[in-house]
Parts: C-alpha cells; structure tokens; sequence
C-alpha cells in the first residue's frame, strides 16, 4: 500500500511547528512515530498536504523527574522506552504496563505517547482501506451521511477512544502541556477528550501537544489492565485503570476502550472511598459496570463488555486492597 | 529529497519521496526483496527489520525518518554460504513452511536475542506476538528461537 504524496516540513521549534499547524490547520497533521498517521494516509482517511515532522524539535523526547511536581514526559518518547523507564517503573508501575500492552514491539518501538493519546477514534468501518469502501456509503466519520454502528442515529459518530495509556494517565491524576502560536495551557488529561468520534480532541487552532505531567506518586496505587479480542496487536475491547490516593485522598476508576472517550465510574469511585474491605469489591465492580455508558458493540458485544468491566474492576479493586 | 542511510553495513543514497516507506526503498530501490509486505498496516510484522537495533513494521516507516539510520535487513544476516544461527535453526527445526513471516520473524528474534540473549519461552513468544504466521505454527518457531539462545554467542 502506498501512502499518498505530501510536502514534508521539519520544524526546529515548537513555536515554529505550532505557527505552520495554525496557518495550514485542515491542510497539516503532525508526525510523531507515525503508525497511526501512516496507515490511514494509506487508508485515505487523513489526506494531508503538508506533514509537520516533530523529531527534530529538541525536548520533546524523555522522562524527568521533577523535585516537587513529579514526573514531565515528552510526548515524542517512544512506548518501549517508557515501557523500560526505570524512574516510570518505580513511580508510576501501571503506567509502564499500559504502555507495554500497546500493539506489538515493532509498534511500540516507533509509536509514542503523544501518539497514543492523541489516537485517532475507530470503529470496524473507519478503519478499514479506501478500496473496502468503494462497496459501500461513507460513514459520518469519512464524510458521509450514515453511521454503521449505530443505524438509527441521525447525527454523531461512535468511534472509540483506545489509548492504552490514556486511563493509567487518567488514573495518576496526568496533565497535559497544549503549546501554541500565542501561548499555551496546561489541562487534566481527562479534559483532552471531548467525548465525539469525531473531533474527539480538545485542540485549538495550531495547538500541540508539548507536555505530560505525572503528580509526584506518593501515597498512590494503581492497577491497569487491559482485555482484548487477542492478547496482542489489537485495540482494547475494554482497558481500566484503578488508583487509590491518599493525601489528598482521591479514588479514581477509568475505562478506555469504549466509548469516544475515556469514562470515569463517578459512583463506584466513591463507594470504594468509602469501602473499608475487600468485601466490598463485587457491589464496587458491579456498579461499575451497571452505570458505565457503553455505546458500541465494536470489539464484541456490549454485554459482554459490561462484564469484563465488572470483572476487572473487582480484580482491580482486590488487588489494591491487599 | 536525497537521503543517506546504512542498509546492512553498506551507505545508501537515494532520492526519496517524503511518502515512500522504508519498506518500498528495501524492494523496489535497493531490490532487497527477502523483506515482506504483509497487510502495509503494521498488524502482520512481515516487513520486520532492525532500524538502529530496534524491530520496525518498515511499512510504517517513512523516508522522511531515514537519515542518518542504520537499516538490517535478512539478507545483512548471512556470510556468504554460511547461513546464520537464526536461519540455520528455522531450518533445522522446521520453523516454516510457505516462508512469508520468516524474514520477519528472523528479524524479531534476532533484536530480542541481542537485548536479551538468554529469554525464557514466554519472553520469546512476548516477543514475536507482532508476527504473525498462518501455516507453520508458533510451536516450532520458539523452539527454533530457543535452540539458537541455549547455544549462545554473538549473533
């Protein structure tokens, strides 16, 4: 498969960068390790005109850890690399976890955060070749007027969230750094996500992700899992991320994987606040599960889904209450 | 655009496009064609190779990453008539049948080996979970791997 001819342009700077995005918004798209831009430029669902190459942008690649606020990650750091982080493994375990259940090596040896949380949405229809889609409508979400998987709906599209590392993220409490022509903001993580399959990012014009912020992990634990149709390469039918804090106490439970965004369990989160024992794990998984909004049959059914949240949520739970 | 890289030991210059892969300079530039195109999404791992030591999908690559890289490809592997360790030992445990994933899969084992060069079965089948093979099987595959990491040396 090829990919379609574009103008390459390799900015020094981020300011740089972020000028050439906001003059040429709908006409550029930002390169980091590239395996989700590149397959779907080979898929023709992003055609763009110019590809603003970011390697060579100095410090936006690695790991520090910060006297009092914790740990800055540069989004172009590569998932092996914050898979093998010896400073990712001690503070933030799960999160190293998540990254090494993102796609295969060969994916993660390219692939990085910042493309992980920045993920295009996708669904059965969406991710499949231009040439697949000579037989059949377009979906919203290629320009058309229908929705696959969701028939009777007038408006929207389903596709789902599956960064992997975007609950753990969710889960430590991360934010992030959104960098600008005119200036730049720092938002939680969970912010980013807009809940649309379509623009499902909270980017303004010319805006780049610059930045991941960990708070420092004391007194936070954590546990990730993710469940896929097979235990490699594919996308999460379901990933979850628990964390407990202490100081300030704070309980957070994060589902990626189905709906256009990540979804916290507001009401389970503040039964185990409240929970003083492991005997509490079932009624936290199971209204964990009763209370989540699955959208999309997309990866298997949703109540099989709704089922493997209950199930990983009291293993979860267990797990931290040890 | 004209770019430099090293392909098994010796320095390529090509006029690239910005969206020619790495994977379409190995077999239609430089006619290294022993590296595969599977499904061009990076979901099969045919088109496994070493890109400064580190196992790549090539079709995800672009040309626009390939200055001043280092590129390994199957046919970098053997010397001369001497196949190597990897190779000889697919063989010897019949570890293919149509042969479409080996060069992938030769590939995977050989930046595992280098990184780790004593792994257990599971750290191998880890490994390889980015190739896919559809007619040998994964059993004789791992022996193959396992076989060339108990006999150790440089690889």
């Amino acid at each position: 498969m090829r990919v379609p001819a574009f103008e390459l342009v390799v900015p020094s700077s981020l300011s740089e960068a972020a000028q050439f995005l906001k003059t040429n918004q709908s006409r550029a798209r930002l390169l980091a390790g590239g395996t989700d831009l590149v397959v779907r430029m080979k898929q023709r669902t992003a055609l763009p005109e110019f590809v603003i190459n970011l390697k060579n942008i100095s410090g936006l690649t690695g790991t520090k850890r910060l006297p009092k606020e914790g740990m800055s990650i540069g989004p172009l750091t590569r998932l092996t690399d914050i898979a093998a982080s010896l400073d990712i493994n001690e503070d933030y375990p799960e999160l190293a976890k998540a990254a090494r259940s993102v796609g295969s090596s060969q994916l993660r040896n390219v692939g990085t955060i910042g493309g992980n949380l920045c993920l295009e949405t996708k669904c059965y229809y969406f991710d499949q070749s231009s040439s697949w889609w000579t037989a059949s409508d377009k979906c919203r979400k290629r320009g058309g007027e229908r929705c696959y998987i969701v028939p009777s709906s007038t408006r929207g599209c389903f596709a789902l969230c599956s960064g992997d590392t975007v609950p753990a993220l969710i889960a430590y409490g991360a934010n992030i750094r959104l960098t600008a022509p005119e200036g730049e903001r720092v938002i939680p993580l969970e912010d980013f996500y807009t809940g649309k399959g379509i623009g499902h990012l909270d980017l303004r014009a010319g805006e780049i992700l610059s930045e991941i912020c960990i708070p420092p992990p004391d007194g936070v634990r954590a546990a990730f899992f993710k469940y896929s149709p097979r235990n490699t390469i594919d996308f999460a039918m379901v990933s979850l991320a628990v964390s407990v804090r202490r100081e300030p106490a704070e309980v957070r439970i994060v589902v990626g994987g189905v709906a256009s965004a990540p979804e916290r369990c507001i009401d389970a989160e503040s039964l185990l606040a409240r929970s003083t024992g492991p005997e509490n794990a079932d009624e936290i998984a199971r209204t964990a599960a009763d209370k989540l909004r699955i959208i999309s049959w997309v990866r298997g059914p949703v109540s099989y889904k709704k089922q493997m949240v209950q199930i990983l949520v009291r293993d979860a739970v267990n797990r931290l209450q040890e | 655009m004209d770019i430099e890289f090293t392909v098994n030991r010796k320095k390529e210059r090509l006029t690239v496009q910005p969206a020619d892969t790495l994977l379409h300079l190995l077999r239609e530039q430089l006619l290294l064609t022993g590296t595969k195109e599977g499904c061009g999404t990076g979901q099969c791992g045919a088109c496994t190779v070493l890109l400064d030591g580190r196992a790549v999908n090539a079709c995800l690559v672009l040309a626009a990453d390939l200055e001043g890289k280092e590129v390994w490809t199957i046919e970098g592997l053997a010397d001369g008539e001497n196949l190597h360790p990897l190779q000889q030992a697919f063989i010897d445990h019949y570890a293919l049948q149509c042969g479409f994933c080996t060069p992938g899969m030769i590939m995977e084992a050989l930046a595992l080996l280098r990184q780790n060069p004593k792994p257990t079965q599971e750290e191998i089948k880890e490994s390889i979970k980015g190739n896919i093979c559809r007619c040998t099987g994964y059993t004789r595959i791992v022996e193959a791997i396992q076989a060339v990491a108990e006999k150790g040396g440089s690889l």
